[in-house]
């Protein structure tokens, strides 16, 4: 007689019914494929290589990802940094990349124009193309992991590269929280543990607690913009100014960051370096100890220890209440790094995991949980790194959601009229935990439209934030007497779609009178001095022109204007230099008039009438 | 009382801390919108709002202030701005105290010790006020309770800058 087969619980016997689920660790430096197969959790190799180099290469005819390229070939790396983000909120020095001259970011390839959202998607597609094609089968859906202190823009642009590479996303998941995760799933220990996270181009902090399969994060704190690359900015900025290394081009550039890199390693596993380099057909000699680049990254390790202080102080906990420190991400093998955090926490660190894999073991895990497969009680519980609220009078931001909250949360605020009759009413939304609006993120903006006339103070605007389970934002409002609904999803670029950004680009650079939304903030400003210099300059020669009170209006949008140039708001400043142009037409009329008359004087009328 | 409802607890000012993270923990594990991930949409809808609901009503109910401010607001009392003389007296002489100490770290950690023992004790009028119904008479401590509480965070923060 047969032995009775029985399928693992929540298995299906079925090849054609099991959904096939991956977690992906897409990285600044690297990106890893994950999947749980067999209860186990594993991570996809492609060709043996386990790291994936989050690099693509845009050659004329094809695109190559990862361990594709063929060595020294100059790819297009760490575009981690720039997903989601401005011109205005990069340091453009710090990138070995060609990039269009426009407001939003987009990098030159032999293929055109590429935005990070793009360049992310072929390092995905390429992920998913691993997975299936180790199944050999098509994958259902993937958990993909992002930096926890990533803000909303730059969640909604990984969601939407990961739409491009037609991916179906389980879940975002924040990354130390993955490592967690997966950690406390193999030790089985339970307790308050903090997860110090250095990548290789974000750096986040969490405290989670452990109990009873529940892993809650209780605050999490960092920065998307402090990782291994700036540590490798230093070297190669020591390496020029003590070692004279002379780097003109882009491509120089990031030679010396490969060479930077390179001893960073080194100094990880040795305590000095004698060696000669050659760079651009000359030979240096490099003397150099791990102790004299020390001190050039004291100045990098404190910021991160900043970020752990408010963490704890979120948490309302001190280091001696920790029950583990969890090392993640490749950039804490650094000596200097474990050191420092071992000090300021009195303890051993846990170092036994591969710092490099967790997160990605963490997401696969998570991605079969979702799936309704594994037989899992487990849960994890996130927060909202960073506060959510709206612009209210005076340039002063009323939060709504604060940092550290537990999501999925839902939160509601009334507010009112401030004008009798007022039809409308514009809903900024902002993200950070500054006062002041404009030094905050700004991530929408939307009009709630038909609220019926009434008194000021007597219409009722209830305004919704929703943040949901992958810490995404949804913002909706209600006018409480009609029940008229706007709602505005926030997505990225301000709400362009990556449909539309591509448009846009290919506009940009056929249609020049179309590009006026990609000027950037200095021609602006450009513009709004020339009309500050023109008008000061108008009113000191015409001042007879104006009465008392144009004078005043004119001189009170000079000072507007030049109060927003110093905030550098792009359309801030647009809308001050139109302010002041229409306020200073009827003068520039007359002005215009005085002169014709004025060099009409001496000539007969005769001569006129011609 | 829906916050209550919710975590199937009696209204009342005085809970259990790791009763109330219990129940949080198990409604959680059962309405959190992971657990109906694969589920359709009207359930993943269903689970955002239900999530959450029990996520706000246990940042209410786990904060003495908060939960305090959430039962004044059931039973219909309005939280009086009025304060007598005698705190806004008090509450000068602990400014004045902190800003003249404000280098001393031991000096700071003794007056934060103060503060704590005062919220001890308000906590404890509060209940008794609460468990007699006497809503006015909370509805005038909550306000001095809250100015105590904000004093000893900024407290907490100056000790913390001290480090």
């Amino acid at each position: 007689m047969a032995l009775l087969q029985i399928s693992e619980p929540g298995k299906s016997t079925d090849p054609h019914n099991r959904k096939l689920t991956i977690g992906i660790d897409l990285g600044t430096t690297n990106s890893l494929v994950a999947s749980v197969i067999s209860g186990e959790a594993k991570i996809l190799e492609d060709n043996n290589y386990r790291l994936i180099p989050s690099r693509v290469l845009y050659e004329q005819g094809q695109i190559l990802v990862g361990n594709d390229i063929p060595n020294h070939a100059l790819t297009i790396s760490s575009v981690k940094r720039l997903i989601g983000k401005k011109k205005d909120d990069i340091d453009a020095d710090n990138i070995a990349l060609e990039l269009a001259d426009s407001n939003e970011i987009f990098i030159q390839t032999p293929q055109g124009y590429k935005s990070p959202i793009q360049v992310s998607s072929d390092i995905l597609k390429k992920l998913k193309k691993i997975a299936s094609d180790y199944f050999g089968d098509e994958i259902y859906g993937a958990v993909i992991t992002v930096p926890a202190y990533f803000n909303e823009g730059q969640r909604q642009a990984t969601k939407e590269a990961a739409k491009l590479a037609e991916i179906n996303v389980l879940r975002l998941i924040n990354e130390p929280t993955a490592a967690a995760y997966a950690y406390g799933l193999d030790s089985k220990k339970e307790g308050v543990f903090v997860v110090y996270d250095l990548g290789g181009g974000t750096f986040d902090v969490s405290v989670l607690q452990f109990n009873e399969g529940v892993f809650e994060v209780i605050a999490t704190n960092g920065n998307s913009s402090l990782g291994g690359d700036d540590f490798d900015q230093i070297i190669k900025n020591y390496l020029i100014n003590k070692y004279k290394f002379n780097s003109q081009s882009l491509k120089d550039q990031a030679k010396l960051n490969l060479i930077a890199k390179d001893i960073k390693e080194k100094l990880s596993s040795q305590d000095t370096i004698n060696e000669t380099i050659r760079f651009n057909n000359q030979d240096y000699q490099i003397d150099t100890s791990l102790s004299e680049i020390e001190e050039l990254f004291t100045p990098l390790v404190d910021k991160t220890i900043q970020c752990v202080k408010n963490a704890l102080n979120d948490a309302n906990l001190s280091t001696d209440e920790i029950d583990g420190i969890i090392m993640v991400g490749g950039s804490t093998r650094m000596p200097t790094i474990q050191n420092h955090i071992k000090k300021f926490f009195n303890q051993d660190l846990l170092n036994d995991l591969n710092p490099d894999e967790v997160v990605a073991i963490g997401a696969a895990r998570q991605a079969s949980v979702l799936s309704g497969q594994a037989n899992d009680d487990t849960l994890l519980l996130d927060v909202t790194p960073l506060s959510l609220g709206i612009e209210t009078m005076g340039d002063l931001v009323e939060r709504i959601i604060p940092r550290n909250s537990t999501i999925p949360i839902a939160k509601a605020q009334e507010f009112t009229t401030y004008k009798d009759g007022q039809t409308m009413m514009k809903i900024h939304v902002v993200q950070g935990e500054r006062e002041k609006v404009s030094e905050n993120r700004s991530l929408g903006e939307f009009i709630v439209k038909d609220i019926p006339p009434m008194p000021a103070g007597a219409a009722k605007i209830k305004v919704t934030f929703q943040v949901d389970a992958n810490s995404l934002l949804t913002v909706s409002a209600e006018e409480q007497t009609t029940g008229i609904k706007t709602a505005i999803e926030i997505k990225p670029s301000y709400g362009i779609e990556e449909s539309e950004i591509r448009k846009m680009l290919e506009d940009s650079f056929t249609n020049a009178e179309n590009d006026k939304k990609f000027r950037s903030l200095a021609e602006v400003i450009v513009d709004a001095n020339q009309i500050l210099e023109l008008t000061e300059k108008a009113i000191q020669d015409d001042k007879q022109l104006l009465s008392e009170s144009e004078k005043s209006t004119i001189e009170r949008c000079m000072n507007n204007l030049k109060s927003e140039i110093t905030k550098k708001n792009t359309s801030k400043i647009k809308l001050a230099t139109d302010e002041l142009n229409n306020a200073s037409m009827s003068f520039a009329q007359k002005r215009m008039d005085n002169s014709i008359y004025s060099s009409l004087t001496g000539k007969n009328i005769n001569e006129i009438n011609k | 009382m829906e916050f209550f409802d919710i975590y199937e607890i009696e209204p009342s000012f005085s809970i259990s801390e790791s009763e109330l993270k219990n129940k949080y923990l198990v409604l959680q594990k059962k309405y959190h919108p992971d657990r109906f991930a694969h589920s359709n949409i009207e359930q993943q809808k269903a689970a955002l709002i239900n999530s959450s609901l029990i996520n706000d009503a246990y940042q209410v109910l786990k904060d003495d202030i908060k939960r305090a401010k959430y039962l004044l607001e059931c039973n219909e009392i309005e939280i009086t701005n009025h304060t007598n003389p005698e705190f806004l007296i008090k509450q000068m002489e602990y400014e004045e105290k902190i800003e003249d100490h404000r280098h001393d770290k031991s000096e700071l950690v003794s007056i934060q010790k103060e503060l704590q023992e005062e919220l001890e004790q308000y906590k404890v009028n509060l209940e008794t006020n609460f468990n007699k119904k006497d809503f006015e008479r909370a509805s005038k401590q909550i306000n001095e309770f809250i100015f105590i509480d904000k004093l000893h965070l900024k407290i907490k923060e100056k000790i913390n800058q001290l480090d």
